[in-house]
């Protein structure tokens, strides 16, 4: 009883502080399930032959961690549209291939990147696929493929006014975001996985998606570098 | 109720966590017990950051927007989107005018529905520096947000609505990445603070 009544006040502590946390809240469906993603980054990183990953939900505490039956799963389009000019008639961007993540005991486990069996929202894991796992919490290894890892909590970089901005499409204030701002997100820690996979392994990359679009319109394309079409997912055990 | 439920799930992650402690300390090692098996049925999923919070305008379209595939994201939503960023404009009395990227409004909310990110393995990462340089990526650094309102209030300049000559300011929120978050070196953010 004396540790329920424990655990219901840093509840109500983790919902005050989940509120301006990392996620943006997107979903009454997920807000405060260890499924909700808050944030997603691809980007060139150290290594100039790999591509980074950053995937983060957020942590309320200390305590918190990444749900053993929440599949993390990284989506990679390296065939772009279907039909090039087709867009956003014949759109085809789909999950060539997936890297996935699952927590199990004190270890992140990896897989792939892979071409799944499903490209629905219903997903299993290929135990064949596997490329290795990390402790959580410790400072990142490297695992089959090259694939570098790290799967822990760190500081949210997420910075966003998001009470000015519920303000600003609520009630429309003459000033707008006016001049100053609060960064709700200044004191947030989320949970973390980061991957840094080498280019090699995610194929090679389509024309720019925003160029396919253009050429579509008859517009003069922008003129971008081919690009993956990226997407992540948190996909929870039946 | 909600809440009632979350407290529950907290007190069972709690016992949770303090069994595995003390099986650490029992074995003085590492757990080898996993399970792989079994479905696994999206609950959440985001490209663009931002997107689904700003442009959705209902908590069914909210949810319904994070178990859409990408394929078929623009034909479900490129018309609700565009009816919520109308929606802004005439809070404020205004109409769009295209943007800094050449769209207009009904193409802005097209590209912006399909909510995938563009990664470019052989170029300098960036989600928005100028007109020749945007949509490679997304760096712990990017002021997605500012460039999000850019897109969507910016005009043709990117400083449409910049709070100057009695506009709003619809274009930034003021805030900028916070100091020691982020490193140059891998995992790229720094440690927790509780």
């Amino acid at each position: 009883m004396k540790k329920i009544a424990l655990w219901s006040t840093l509840a109500i502590v983790a919902i005050a502080g989940t509120l301006i946390a990392a996620d943006h809240l997107d979903a009454p469906n997920v807000a405060m399930q260890p499924s909700d993603i808050a944030d997603f980054y691809a980007f060139e990183g150290e290594d100039a032959n790999s591509t980074t990953f950053i995937v983060t939900l957020p942590a309320a505490s200390a305590a918190s961690n990444f749900d053993e039956n929440v599949m993390i799963e990284i989506n990679i389009d390296n065939t772009g549209a279907d039909v090039p000019g087709g867009f956003p008639a014949s759109v085809g961007v789909s999950e060539d291939l997936v890297i996935q993540a699952l927590r199990q005991g004190d270890r992140m486990y990896f897989f792939g990147p892979y071409a799944p069996s499903s490209t629905t929202i219903s997903s299993s894991i290929d135990v064949n696929e596997a490329i290795g796992s990390v402790a959580i919490g410790s400072t990142g290894e490297t695992l089959t493929g090259g694939v570098r890892a790290y799967a822990g909590q760190r500081q949210d970089a997420f910075f966003f006014d998001f009470q000015q901005f519920n303000t600003v499409i609520g009630t429309a204030p003459a000033d707008g975001f006016g001049t100053t701002g609060t960064n709700d997100f200044a004191s947030a820690n989320v949970n973390a996985i980061v991957l840094e996979v080498p280019n090699t392994l995610l194929g090679t990359a389509p024309i720019h998606l925003a160029d396919q679009f253009r050429a579509g319109l008859g517009a003069p394309v922008y003129g971008l570098p081919n690009s993956y079409n990226v997407w992540v997912e948190t996909k929870r055990r039946n | 109720m909600k809440i009632f439920k979350y407290i529950m799930a907290v007190a069972v992650m709690a016992t949770i966590t303090v069994s595995c402690d003390n099986d650490d300390d029992v074995t003085g090692g590492e757990i080898a017990t996993t399970d792989f098996s079994g479905t696994f049925i999206t609950q959440d999923q985001m490209g663009r950051p931002g997107i689904n919070t700003v442009l959705s305008a209902t908590d069914a379209d909210e949810n319904s927007f994070n178990i859409t595939t990408p394929a078929g994201q623009i034909a479900a939503f490129s018309g609700p989107f565009n009816d919520r960023l109308q929606a802004y404009y005439d809070a404020y009395g205004a109409t769009f005018e295209n943007n800094i990227l050449g769209l207009d409004q009904a193409q802005t909310t097209a590209v912006l529905s399909l909510d995938v990110l563009q990664v470019s393995p052989d170029a300098p990462t960036s989600y928005f520096t100028d007109t020749s340089s945007f949509l490679t990526g997304r760096t712990l650094e990017d002021d997605v947000i500012d460039v999000s309102l850019i897109v969507l209030f910016g005009g043709n300049t990117g400083a449409r609505f910049d709070g100057n000559n009695g506009t709003p300011n619809l274009v930034s929120d003021n805030v900028a990445l916070e100091d020691g978050v982020s490193t140059s070196t891998f995992p790229y953010l720094t440690a927790a603070q509780f």
